[in-house]
This record gives structure tokens, C-alpha cells and sequence, in this order.
């Protein structure tokens, strides 16, 4: 699509990640972060994010280029990629979801917050601690006098799996 | 009341006096959360994306200031799978990105995750999650935070009821005639703790969640250890408070709400009410109706919940 003019012309940015990785893409791509556009407004065209590491934004620039082509009939396809993009591991979702939560790229953030709710919905609170890996901080006596007030709550059907 | 926290900031001289990078925290915090407006006497955004950067440096400090009660020991684990002091700057931004991830659950779902470990609980009753929540209830905003909070109160006792009861809750029109009733119990309630404005007609009196959740499923006053030599004048009091506004729909569903609960208790009372419901019964047989479910939800404290006193005539 773009000649090799165009591509000279274009604004580029140098983005670096935490492990000191340096990326370099095209403004029109970067500035669907709201974090990076305020910066390239700035000026800046050396952008350092040292919340973000190596492996999410590569993941996250992928996914930048992919929605800054965005047209009518490349929809189908972005959906398959999104579909895609969401598929992966607990703890790569919350690394990507803390990094778009960063960049403030807003609907990278809708999407995976979306699948993180989906995939914790109807799971019991221990389920969901395992998959966060959280130590309960909840002391025994409290913990029980929280079950004993929310009966209830823990009766239904509890979903136990970790994925 | 103490003005908007941009007003408390800029009385307090808290621009002038705290240290840089906590001033612009906080400016950054309540950017994010909309509460200033780029015409309010605060640093335009293009200030505060250049400290952004330099925030980035200072954020292991900031992050004793914003503890927010995730301790060492149990850290969430969000995107903390590398570097150790890493755990600092998501601290920093976990809460939001949890509300966030929250703003997409179901009530039960919400509940549940609120009961994983405190920093989650902490999240899991964000104002502005409940806010939502309230205005997809309700259509109308309410910035008052007692009543958000008692909505979330009022959920949680409400959505742990009984698993039937919660069915019914989840439809949308009993959801409102709930969230009508938090609003009547919350008002009641601000005008003693928040506004300190208690007029001589109304007698507040503190009320437990309890007693909330059972007002709003059998409209029954909460029963107190008053003395009954003095219930004239306490009684006239005290059911102003709770006076009830003849919003013949919303008593409607509050009755079907109370309904569905009694219901499950009795197969019987049950079928009589689907009978009734139908239409199948004559008047006089409903008034009769409706007097044995009223006895049967509030076993000899409730005088006031008499059929001809909540209106019921005028209902059908």
C-alpha cells in the first residue's frame, strides 16, 4: 500500500520497553495509545515505558498495526486476530491488561477486561485465588464469618477449573 | 459538607505546599477519574504527561503514599511475572485496572470477588463501579456516596438471599423496586450522618442491614426494644422516617417481591398467589389474601402494614 516515499516521510517512533528492548513503529500506529499521543503532541518521538515489557508490547504493537489498518473489509479478519490475541494464559492477559492499562489504550483495556471478567465469572473464590495467585489475607475467624453471613452465595454451583 | 475534593485541595493550599510528584499524582488520579476539567486551575495535560515521565522514576516512592493494602505477601500477581520492584508500580495501577475488570462481572460474580481477599474487596465496592451499576438500575445519577455504598450493602445482602429470590431480583423491574427502596432508606439515612439535618418530625434511628433488607422484602419495620407506653408518640415519629410514598407501581413489585419469598416457604400460598395473580379470585378473597401474607412475613410487630394503610385498595 504505502511506497517507499511514503514510508520515508512517515513520522517514526522509537518505543522502549522495561527489559531495554528498543521498537520502532509508525506514529499513526503509536498514537492509538493515549499515553504515547500526548508525548508525540510533546514532541517526543523517543518514548521509554518502563511499565511495559518486552514480551506484551510486542504483543500490543501487533495489535496496534493490525487496528490502525482498520477498514470495512478487513473487519471479519480483525475479529479473528482479536479472538486470537485473547486466547492465551492468565498471566499473559494481566501483563498485556496492566500494559494497556498504561498506554490508556482504551479498546485493547475494554477487550481484555472483558475476557479476564468472562473467564472469572461464576468461579468460587478459592478458584479465583489460585488463578491469581493470591494468599488469602483474611483471617481463618474472619474468613468464616464471612461465609456464614454469605451462606447463601456459596451454595450455587461453583466453577473449580483454572483456565 | 466539605465541597468537591478539588475544592478541600485548593482551600487546603495543597498545590503550593505538598511535594511535586504527590501533587501530581493526585492530579493525574482525579484526571483519570474525570473529577477535573481542563478549565479548573490545575496543570493542563500537557504539564502532566511531562511529569508523567518523571512520576515514572518517583513511582516507588508514590507507592508508599497509595499502599493500596496489597501487602508483599499477597500481591496480586497482575502482570507481575518479571522484575521484583515491578510489584510497586502495579500496585499503583491495580486498583483501577481491577475495577475495571469488575465493571464487567455480574452482581454474583462482583459479590464473589469481593470475598477473594481485601484488596479486591476494597476494589469490588469502588463508588464508581457501584455508581454504574446504580445508574443502569435506576436512570437517574446519584453522586451522594452513602447511597452507592448502601447499594452495594443492600446487594450483597440481597443477592445472597436465596438462590430463587436472586432469580427474581436479577429481573429488572424488582431490581428497580430494590433500588427504589435504597434510595428511601438511604436518604433517610444521609439526613442523619451526612447532612446533620434532622427535622423535629423525624426520629432516626439507626438501622442495621438487616433490617434494611427486611424492610425492602416485607416492608415491616425493623423491631425495636421501644417501650410500649410511650408508642403513640414514638410510633408517629419513627414511621415517618420510614414513611413510605404511594408509588402504587413500585409497591406492586415490593408485593411481588415479598410474594416470591413466601412463595418458596409455601406451596400452598403459592398456588393461591399464581390463582390470584390470575385474576381467578374474588376481591374480597385478595384483601384476605394479602392480610394472611402479611401476618405470615411479620409474625405480630407489623400494625402498620396493615392492606388498607400500604394503599393496597388503590393498587388493583
Amino acid at each position: 500500500m504505502a511506497s517507499t516515499t511514503e514510508t520515508k516521510q512517515k513520522k517514526m517512533l522509537i518505543l522502549k520497553s522495561a527489559d531495554n528492548d528498543e521498537f520502532e513503529i509508525e506514529e499513526s500506529v503509536g498514537v492509538q495509545s493515549e499515553t504515547i499521543k500526548n508525548l508525540v503532541e510533546d514532541g517526543f518521538t523517543f518514548v521509554p515505558l518502563p511499565n511495559v515489557y518486552t514480551k506484551a508490547l510486542i504483543k500490543i504493537i501487533d495489535y496496534l498495526k493490525k487496528h490502525a489498518n482498520k477498514t470495512d473489509s478487513n473487519d471479519e479478519e480483525i475479529k479473528t486476530f482479536d479472538k486470537d490475541f485473547v486466547n492465551t494464559t492468565f498471566d499473559d492477559l494481566f501483563e498485556l491488561v496492566s500494559a494497556a492499562n498504561y498506554l490508556h489504550i482504551s479498546c485493547l483495556m475494554n477487550m481484555l477486561c472483558q475476557t479476564i471478567a468472562d473467564r472469572i465469572k461464576d468461579k468460587s473464590p478459592e478458584a479465583v485465588r489460585k488463578i491469581f495467585h493470591i494468599n488469602c489475607d483474611y483471617t481463618p475467624e474472619e474468613e468464616a464469618k464471612i461465609r456464614k453471613a454469605n451462606a447463601q452465595a456459596f451454595e450455587g454451583q461453583f466453577d473449580e477449573s483454572l483456565d | 459538607m466539605g465541597g468537591s475534593m478539588v475544592e478541600r485541595y485548593q482551600k487546603l493550599g495543597l498545590k503550593e505546599s505538598l511535594n511535586q510528584a504527590y501533587h501530581y499524582y493526585c492530579v493525574l488520579k482525579w484526571k483519570k477519574e474525570g473529577r477535573v476539567r481542563e478549565s479548573e486551575s490545575v496543570p493542563s495535560s500537557k504539564v502532566i504527561t511531562r511529569y508523567c515521565l518523571i512520576l515514572q522514576l518517583q513511582f516507588r516512592v508514590l507507592s508508599q503514599l497509595v499502599k493500596i493494602g496489597v501487602s508483599s505477601s499477597s500481591s496480586l500477581r497482575v502482570g507481575v511475572t518479571t522484575v521484583e520492584n515491578s510489584k510497586f508500580l502495579v500496585a499503583a495501577n491495580l486498583q483501577d485496572v481491577l475495577v475495571h475488570i469488575f465493571g464487567f462481572l455480574d452482581l454474583k460474580s462482583l459479590v464473589t470477588a469481593s470475598l477473594v481477599c481485601r484488596p479486591w474487596s476494597v476494589a469490588a465496592s469502588d463508588n464508581h463501579l457501584w455508581q454504574s451499576i446504580h445508574i443502569s438500575f435506576s436512570g437517574s445519577q446519584s453522586d451522594n456516596p452513602n447511597i452507592i455504598r448502601l447499594t452495594y450493602d443492600l446487594f450483597i445482602c440481597v443477592a445472597v438471599l436465596t438462590q430463587e429470590f436472586q432469580e427474581k431480583v436479577t429481573s429488572e423491574g424488582l431490581l428497580q423496586a430494590v433500588q427504589f427502596n435504597c434510595l428511601q432508606l438511604s436518604n433517610s439515612k444521609c439526613c442523619n450522618e451526612c447532612y446533620g439535618k434532622i427535622t423535629d418530625r423525624h426520629q432516626i434511628i439507626p438501622v442495621s442491614l438487616e433490617q434494611i433488607v427486611e424492610y425492602v422484602i416485607d416492608e415491616s419495620i425493623p423491631s425495636l426494644d421501644s417501650d410500649s407506653d410511650s408508642d403513640d408518640s414514638v410510633d408517629s415519629s419513627f414511621f415517618k422516617l420510614w414513611a413510605y410514598p404511594r408509588r402504587f407501581e413500585n409497591m406492586q413489585l415490593i408485593s411481588l417481591l415479598c410474594y416470591y419469598v413466601i412463595f418458596g416457604a409455601s406451596g400452598l400460598l403459592g398456588e393461591l398467589y399464581m390463582r390470584w395473580s390470575k385474576g381467578n379470585i374474588p376481591n374480597n378473597f385478595r384483601a384476605l389474601f394479602i392480610s394472611i401474607l402479611s401476618a405470615a412475613a411479620t409474625p405480630g410487630q407489623c400494625p402498620q402494614a396493615e392492606p388498607s394503610d400500604l394503599g393496597w385498595d388503590l393498587v388493583h
